[in-house]
């Protein structure tokens, strides 16, 4: 029998431009015997020993994370749950989980219809107006547990689905800095309907309503209440070599009891249009989120990964794109209506093959929000193959911000420089350093780090780290976050069967 | 804290048995292609060929690196090999696959089938912990032959030596490679 296989990256320190390059390849050996339900498995521990960011005199805390993900196949149905736990062995029970079930699903899937019951993930549109979706970096699994149908015509030339049902958050991430749990004080609860029809050949037009319903954990009374009401327009080669997409939805909040409007009308609008006269290739984007305040989306942002894009509430912002043969540059220009300033960002990247098959990439900007705040940042990455099946890989990383310059300024200078060495397909190690000359003595300096990476068998992973981390941006599926100083070790194992 | 890891270790080591009695089979999906059109894993599988099915994000260097290989070599290739590429762009980088499509077509002959998967609810089946890029190879009849995590330039020469282990020898003599 042979196993799918998969290779599991679950955490990420620093910013490595050929993070996603680890080579490693799977033949086991197997003894073919078929049962009538397929089974699919996965097993994910996580050890963390980790020093207190804020005070480092406290004891150090040590924290045994695990997941695991069972399905089974029969026909056209599956069931599969997700659960996890966490075991803290200090002594404190506080962290202690033995058993969550943190989501479960029966499905029934053929060519044209997609229907279950249990959890799902959702997204409506480009994810403005709902995106309910998975994130292992930052602990995130949101779902609505109720029930889901899809239906798609074979052509696709149209689409009909609803879903409704009450969210649900992770209870146990197994992750090392997990994302707020939205729906902690909270009450979720939802329900949509959603059509697409193609009108023209690639043309398409769509609809989509949502009602989300909300209430304090202890409350059976719901209080607030949100309607949002969207449509887009989608269309490839409208013209010669031109593709448009572009979307609208229109929010409103009311307080669930009395009807009132708790803000104004929320508006969220993005388009795109690429029009693409090979070699060259022009992209023009745009976004327009005004008072759009609603907290399960993932919209575009059309912002770099060096930047917390959080604000899709209230910013505009359009972007040209320019690019040929691997090497692209962007001009945005926006107003930050939350920061009260317009903003600027320049970007020019470039991937290239050097001599002695080396692959060089490089990215470099300049943003500004106009009086208040300013970021440089270059990357550039080098990956050189040395003997047979073996890869070094060079990194480095700058960011220099000046902040708060209308008020107290500031500067932050962080730069991050990575050493990756890949012995073979199944083992690679590699060694960061980060160097802040803008941390005070009592923050540090000096970060040092080093990590392993083994795959002991098609089935068995393990990734290993030790060392200081300055924490700053990190970003993952288009989500960028500030995250702390990490000190410590860690272990994350992971098993496919 | 020893204790636990030695644990953890003997949990997973132990597990080795379960392995055996698990699904060998790709995990099966409807999924909906670039051009809005339905399809099934079991629509796309060649009866007389292997499979790569390769998740991609436009935003993934090796991944695109990756397609514009497979696209140069398979034009001429004998390898009798299927190739459909799973796209796992989410809502934030979505727009730019139409554009990414269009200049692995036009830069490299890109012809594979393109899968759209914005929510991963394919890709999570295949690769619990979405690490790209990622390919798994699948036989005509739906096992799992291999999976490749990360760009190999070694990765086609591999697949015609399962193809010669695989398939009929019929099949490997009279096949173009699928571009």
């Amino acid at each position: 029998m042979r196993f799918l296989k998969a290779a599991v990256i679950t955490a990420t320190f620093g910013a490595q431009l050929f993070a996603a390059t680890e080579s490693i390849e799977f033949d086991s050996p197997s003894t073919p015997f078929s049962l009538p339900v397929k089974l699919h498995a996965t097993e994910h521990f996580l050890f963390s020993n980790t020093t207190d960011f804020v005070d480092p005199t406290l004891p150090r805390t040590s924290l045994l994370m695990n997941e695991g993900r069972v399905r089974a196949e029969y026909d056209q149905f599956s069931f599969g749950i997700h659960y996890s736990n966490r075991y803290t062995p200090d002594g404190n029970p506080l962290p202690n989980r033995p058993f969550v079930l943190e989501k479960k699903a029966l499905s029934f899937e053929n060519k044209n219809w997609t229907v279950v019951l249990g959890d799902s993930h959702q997204e409506l549109g480009r994810g403005i107006a709902l995106s309910l979706f998975r994130d292992d970096i930052f602990g995130l699994a949101n779902t609505v547990e109720g029930a889901s149908a899809r239906y798609t015509s074979s052509s696709g030339s149209i689409e009909v689905g609803g879903f409704a049902g009450r969210l649900r958050s992770l209870q146990a991430p197994v992750a090392l800095i997990p994302w707020q749990d939205p729906l902690e004080d909270r009450q979720v609860w939802m329900a949509s309907a959603s059509a697409k029809a193609r009108v023209a050949d690639d043309s398409y037009v769509g609809g989509h309503y949502l009602l989300t319903l909300a209430r304090p954990l202890q409350s059976t009374q719901f209080d607030k209440r949100w309607h949002t009401t969207g449509g887009s327009v989608s269309s490839e080669g409208i013209l010669p070599d031109v593709d448009v997409y572009a979307e609208s939805n229109v929010l409103s909040s009311q307080n669930a009891v009395d009807g009132s409007n708790l803000r104004p009308t929320g508006y969220g609008t993005f388009a795109s249009v690429t029009y693409s006269p090979l070699p060259w290739k022009f992209q023009v984007d745009g976004k327009d989120y005004r008072g759009y305040y609603f907290d399960f989306q993932r919209p575009p942002s059309l912002e770099e990964d060096i930047v917390q894009s959080l604000n899709n509430q209230d910013m505009s912002i359009g972007r040209l794109t320019v690019s040929r043969n691997g090497i692209a540059s962007s001009f945005s220009v926006g107003q930050d209506r939350v920061a009260k300033a317009p903003m600027r960002h320049f970007v020019l990247r470039g991937v290239a093959n050097g001599p002695a098959r080396t692959v060089w990439v490089a990215r470099a900007g300049y943003r500004w929000l106009v009086g208040q705040n300013n970021i440089s940042h270059a990357n550039i990455a080098v990956k050189i193959p040395t003997f047979a099946g073996q890869t070094l890989e060079l990194g480095y990383r700058k960011l220099l911000s000046n902040l708060n310059l209308n008020f107290f300024p500031t500067t932050d200078d962080r730069n991050y420089f990575d050493v990756s060495y890949s012995f073979s397909d199944h083992w690679s190690m590699n060694f960061g350093y980060e160097y802040l000359p803008t941390n005070s003595d009592e923050n540090g300096q000096h970060y040092f780090n080093g990590g392993t990476r083994v795959a002991f068998s098609s089935d068995l992973q393990a990734r290993a780290f030790i060392g200081k981390t300055s924490g700053g941006p990190q970003c993952s599926g288009g989500i960028c976050r500030t995250v702390p100083p990490y000190t410590g070790g860690m272990l994350d194992v992971s098993y496919v069967f | 804290m020893m204790r636990a890891l030695v644990a953890v270790f003997s949990l997973l080591l132990s597990q080795t048995w379960i392995s055996q009695a698990m699904a060998a089979h790709a995990p099966s999906f409807p999924a909906t292609m670039l051009d809005g059109s339905r399809t099934t894993l079991e629509e796309l599988l060649p009866k007389d060929k292997l499979m790569l099915i390769s998740f991609w994000a436009t935003w993934c260097v090796p991944c695109l690196a990756e397609l514009n290989t497979l696209s140069s070599k398979l034009k001429d290739s004998k390898i009798p090999l299927k190739v459909v590429t799973v796209n796992v762009d989410s809502s934030e980088t979505k727009a730019q696959v139409k554009p990414t499509v269009s200049d692995l077509k036009k830069n490299a002959g890109f012809a594979f089938p393109v899968v759209v998967d914005p929510t991963h609810a394919i890709f999570s089946k295949y690769q619990p912990n979405a690490a790209l890029p990622f390919s798994v190879l699948v036989g005509p009849d739906g096992s799992i032959l291999q999976s490749f995590s990360g760009y190999q330039e070694t990765m086609l020469g591999k697949i015609e030596e399962l193809a010669a282990k695989t398939l009929p020898k019929k099949a490997v003599a009279g096949s173009n490679g699928e571009g």
